[in-house]
């Protein structure tokens, strides 16, 4: 560590040849993460992302060599240290509780892409997202 | 008028030897005669930039009290919200949108007699480090229009840069001010995580957004701080730490300043170029009568990784509001699922894409641990490494980029090359602190950036020093070769 300088990734594919197309087995607390097609298609569901074939293939690839990098954290023991998720110590910022100008609703609702009786306007909302 | 600082054009308006009409009339037609070959703009607001000049016109012949940067024309990255004209964010998904409100810097600024002349071009969201990623054509670098101007923030490098506008803002999540500015050889400033608030400002990764100026010099990003600056209600995280005379510590020196340098920052990656002429710059400031000492953050390697971690994540939950319902673009569907998917597919570009699966990968369950939770461990082991160096130094010195501007198209198809050029600055982002890029020489007939880093809320020493370099160093007065008369 440390002397080493900022060194360029030097990602290695594992798992080549396999049924779902390129994969990546990333090494990880002790286990082991694959990025494959299956991996995509679960994130891009939960990410509401309609993403094209090319795009999958293209993204397990990428992400696959990314997270490797960031797999490099692991050389790091951080059992002792807490978590930063916020580098300002700052807690409960309070305010005098007094009523102020809001925006108007139809300046809100003129930047809808469709809006009816001061509401915004959507698609129904049935079980309709596609079960994994 | 073209290619002076803020600071000498109020000094000429002052003496009434031009007005704030012929100011803004010149930028707009330096616009008119070099942004067809840059593109820094997304959109240019002549009518109302006009009719603000002329409204100074009258302030100034009439001899009224003026505000600090009055008749002064500048421009916005386009990720901060104008009220009445669009901000696009660089993205299909916000086209046409009209933000209703005013972010807090605008606000200041306006009050301040700013006239802002038009937005300026960004990568997508702020996501990248180029601006090839907007989905309105990239900007080129003024010195050489082959070369990207660097980003996210490059429209306001380049605008600043090819001498469209004295001052323009940019917003710096993992480097997004200062490496544009280094390859676009003007001054960019990220302030202190806190120091200025981001209302009004369209989040990218809510823990490291800061906005900052983009100058042709250090005494005039130290009047638009001051300008910025400061605690606002609506936004929590904007400090509430009192807000010092920037420029009354400018002319101050450095005599006896002790500055850091850091060894991890030398290693392998560095272009030999850049190296030799940030080492230069630590010997100027020496010879000004600073101290510089090596030291050392063990953690400086690990900051990348880090940051990708933590900026997808926290971007994956912030860009998870464009989904076609309340503004911008929505794809029609029978269901709401199909017109979540299909809007983010038609309305995002690939790099957001990418950021958000990786993103949304980290924070799900099962991985969450493992990539998101230790991140955030490894963060809080790089701000620690930042502020025990910074406890015996008062100033860190390191390069900006580990080379100069790349070439348009260069490293577009690989996102961990793109990533690698913002090694340098990100560590700043994670570490809170304030960090200011200054040129400081150039490499391939293209500027160099010097990186300085200070403790947190004390951009007046980082000023200071990067002032008296300012002054001692022939760097910043260069101009591209872009027209000059």
């Amino acid at each position: 560590m440390g002397d080493q300088g900022l060194r360029e990734p030097t990602p290695k594919a594992v798992g080549e040849g396999s049924p779902e197309g390129s994969s990546l087995a990333i090494r990880l607390g002790g286990g082991t993460v694959t990025i494959d097609r299956k991996t995509v298609n679960q994130v891009a569901r939960l990410a509401r992302l309609d993403l094209s074939e090319d795009e999958r293939t293209r993204f397990a690839e990428q992400l696959g060599r990314i997270l490797e990098y960031c797999a490099k954290l692991d050389e790091l023991d951080t059992s002792e240290v807490e978590p930063t998720s916020h580098v300002i110590a700052m807690t409960n910022v309070f305010r005098d509780d007094v009523v102020a100008p809001s925006l108007p609703r139809d300046a809100v609702l003129a930047s809808a892409p469709a809006h009816e009786s001061g509401f915004f306007k959507v698609p129904p909302v049935i079980e309709t997202e596609p079960q994994p | 008028m073209i290619g002076h600082s803020a600071t000498e054009l109020l000094g000429q308006l002052r003496r009434l030897e031009i007005t704030p009409s012929e100011l803004v009339q010149a930028a707009l037609e330096r616009i008119d005669a070099v942004d067809g070959k840059v593109h820094a703009f997304l959109s240019v607001n002549r009518e109302s930039a006009m009719s603000a000049a002329h409204e100074w016109d009258g302030r100034y012949s009439r001899g009224d009290t003026i505000p600090p940067l009055a008749g002064i024309p500048i421009a916005l990255k386009d990720i901060i919200c104008t009220a009445g004209t669009p901000t696009t964010c660089g993205s299909r998904i916000l086209q046409g949108w009209v933000p209703p409100y005013d972010a807090t810097v605008v606000t200041r600024l306006k009050a301040a007699g700013a006239i802002i002349v038009g937005k300026t071009n960004l990568d997508e969201f702020a996501m990248g480090s180029s601006t090839e990623n907007s989905a309105f054509g990239p900007t080129r670098n003024p010195w050489d229009l082959d070369r990207v101007p660097g980003g996210s923030s490059g429209g306001s490098a380049a605008a600043v840069g090819a001498g469209m506008v004295p001052i323009a803002l940019g917003t710096d999540t993992g480097g997004s001010i200062r490496q544009p500015a280094g390859f676009t050889g003007v001054v960019g400033l990220k302030p202190t995580y806190g120091r200025v608030s981001r209302y009004g400002l369209v989040a990218f990764a809510s823990s490291l957004d800061q906005i900052g100026p983009l100058t042709r010099t250090v005494v005039d990003a130290a009047l638009v701080l001051g300008i910025i600056a400061g605690h606002d209600p609506c936004d929590s995280t904007a400090a509430n730490v009192p807000v010092p005379l920037y420029r009354d510590a400018l002319d101050q020196g450095v005599q006896g300043m002790r500055i850091g340098l850091a060894r991890e920052a030398f290693g392998d990656g560095l272009h030999e170029d850049v190296k030799d002429a940030v080492l230069k710059a630590t010997h100027v400031l020496e010879g000004l009568g600073a101290m510089v000492e090596e030291i050392s953050l063990p953690t400086l390697p690990y900051a990348l990784p880090t940051y990708y971690l933590l900026a997808t994540s926290e971007a994956s939950s912030n860009l998870a509001r464009y989904d076609g319902v309340q503004y911008g673009l929505r794809v029609a569907a029978d269901d709401i699922y199909a017109m979540f998917t299909r809007t983010r597919r038609d309305g995002f570009g690939p790099e957001v894409k990418r950021r958000i699966m990786l993103g949304t990968y980290a924070l799900s369950a099962g991985y969450y641990e493992g990539f998101f939770l230790k991140a955030q461990r490894v963060r809080t082991m790089i701000r620690r490494d930042f502020l025990r160096a910074l406890s015996s130094v008062d100033l860190l010195a390191m390069p900006v980029s580990p080379t100069v501007a790349f070439r348009v198209g260069e490293k577009v198809e690989d996102p961990l090359q793109m990533y690698l050029a913002d090694v340098y600055t990100i560590p700043v982002n994670l570490a809170g602190l304030p960090g200011i890029s200054i040129p400081c020489g150039f490499g391939q007939g293209l500027p160099i950036g010097f990186q300085l880093i200070g403790k947190p809320f004390d951009e007046s020493t980082l000023l200071r020093a990067a002032a008296a370099y300012e002054q001692a160093t022939p760097w910043g007065k260069q101009h591209p070769p872009l027209g000059w008369t």
